[in-house]
């Protein structure tokens, strides 16, 4: 089963503690029903029923996940942080192209 | 350069060879000197991870799995990779890389250079950047020879597609033995490498994103007309492998052996087409590559 999350219920305002930005969960990739999660720092994975995030989400949105009072996470209110992701796209490429350049090219024998 | 596989691992795969083909006693006898490539998918769950072994002992790894491989592969007596490929950046095919990287000299990596966005993928990018010793390689059609092996690299799809369906494709060959990898590709990326032609007959097909409904196609089935495949699988909520996916393979392949339920599987060929399976040391299966034409598109046309 998808590990356990906070659901809608549990996200009214009384219940949350307010800790904007919350923490960043990206998503790996999305497997049925099931979406794959890679917690920044930690590189933690997570697997979380879709319909438990209220966002549309694709493989690469990077989520904002505030936390619950009871220091769940709180799906319901994740939110997507497009700036990062695309910051984020930009820079890996950068780096990819880096990395291209030690390709001798051709054919390679082992 | 990996060392060869150690003498007693290739008599004893020998003779499992010669115990399961039935071959003339002039033919065994020619066997018991062939050499053999190895591959060995390892149980690393619901991931891939997948050991190429060549004769002359070069080393080449598939994915890394989950978490880092290095002591499977230490365990297997080896202590050096010559190529590792990461078919796309997902964490159940990458997670283990950057560890991997940094537990065990490695010559070469190839990706296929679509960027991602999770700490997993970054991370793995940060030490390539730092290991300037590895050269890195662009999964572009190309040849990459492991001495009497190649692998040939297949052309991949335009980049504004999913991950899955840009993984990198890979056919083996030695001989007559051929074998087909493509990491998670799904029904997109199998047509496109049926539309480019560059689907072989092949002896051993990994299935794509482990058994999913959504990696197979008949067309491509009855092309690549497996004699073996093999689903490497972990226990998963995703309903991998798909009961429509087994029977799309148990249709055209003579075995369809799944990592969670023997363990790691070891394929042998040999350059004349003959192949055998052992789970850990037991054999699990033996043939021959099918000559002539097609058989999977001659049984469906009976």
């Amino acid at each position: 089963m998808p590990a356990a999350a906070n659901g809608p219920g549990q996200t009214h305002a009384g219940l949350r503690r307010m800790s904007e930005p919350g923490e960043i969960w990206v998503v790996d990739r999305i497997e049925s029903d099931t979406v794959v999660l890679v917690q920044d720092g930690s590189g933690r994975t997570l697997e979380v029923a879709r319909s438990l995030i209220s966002v549309s989400v694709d493989e690469g949105t990077v989520l904002r996940v505030p936390a619950t009072e009871e220091g769940g996470l709180d799906w319901g209110l994740a939110k997507p942080d497009e700036e990062l992701r695309r910051r984020r796209l930009a820079e890996a490429r950068e780096v990819l192209e880096q990395l291209k350049k030690r390709d001798p090219g051709g054919d390679v024998v082992l | 350069m990996a060392p060869p596989l150690p003498p007693r691992a290739v008599t004893l795969l020998t003779a499992l060879l010669l115990l399961a083909l039935h071959t003339p006693s002039a033919a065994q006898a020619t066997l018991q000197t062939d050499p053999l490539i190895q591959i060995t998918f390892l149980d690393v769950g619901q991931a891939d991870a997948i050991v190429i072994r060549a004769p002359g002992g070069q080393t080449a790894l598939i994915d890394a799995g989950r978490s880092d491989p290095s002591e499977l592969l230490r365990q297997m007596g080896i202590t050096e990779i010559d190529l590792v490929i990461a078919t796309h950046p997902h964490a159940d095919h990458i997670g283990g890389m950057a560890d991997l990287l940094n537990a065990m000299p490695v010559r070469f990596y190839m990706d296929n250079g679509q960027a991602h966005t999770t700490a997993t993928y970054r991370r793995l990018l940060s030490t390539l950047q730092e290991r300037t010793d590895i050269t890195y390689l662009t999964a572009e059609p190309r040849t990459i020879s492991l001495g009497s092996a190649e692998l040939e690299v297949l052309p991949l799809p335009p980049i504004d597609v999913d991950h899955n369906n840009r993984s990198v494709g890979l056919v083996l060959r030695f001989g007559s033995f051929t074998a087909f990898f493509s990491g998670d590709s799904e029904v997109e990326e199998l047509t496109h490498f049926l539309r480019e032609g560059v689907v072989p007959d092949v002896t051993l097909l990994k299935a794509p994103h482990h058994g999913s409904n959504d990696a197979f196609t008949t067309d491509f089935l009855q092309t690549s007309c497996p004699e073996v495949v093999v689903i490497s699988v972990g226990e998963n909520d995703y309903g991998h492998p798909r009961p429509e996916a087994l029977s799309a393979y148990e249709a055209v392949a003579q075995w369809v052996f799944r990592t969670d339920v023997v363990g790691p599987v070891t394929v042998l060929g040999a350059e004349d087409g003959r192949w055998a399976v052992l789970a850990g040391q037991d054999p699990l299966a033996s043939g021959r590559e099918r000559a002539g034409a097609n058989p999977c598109r001659a049984a469906s046309n009976e």
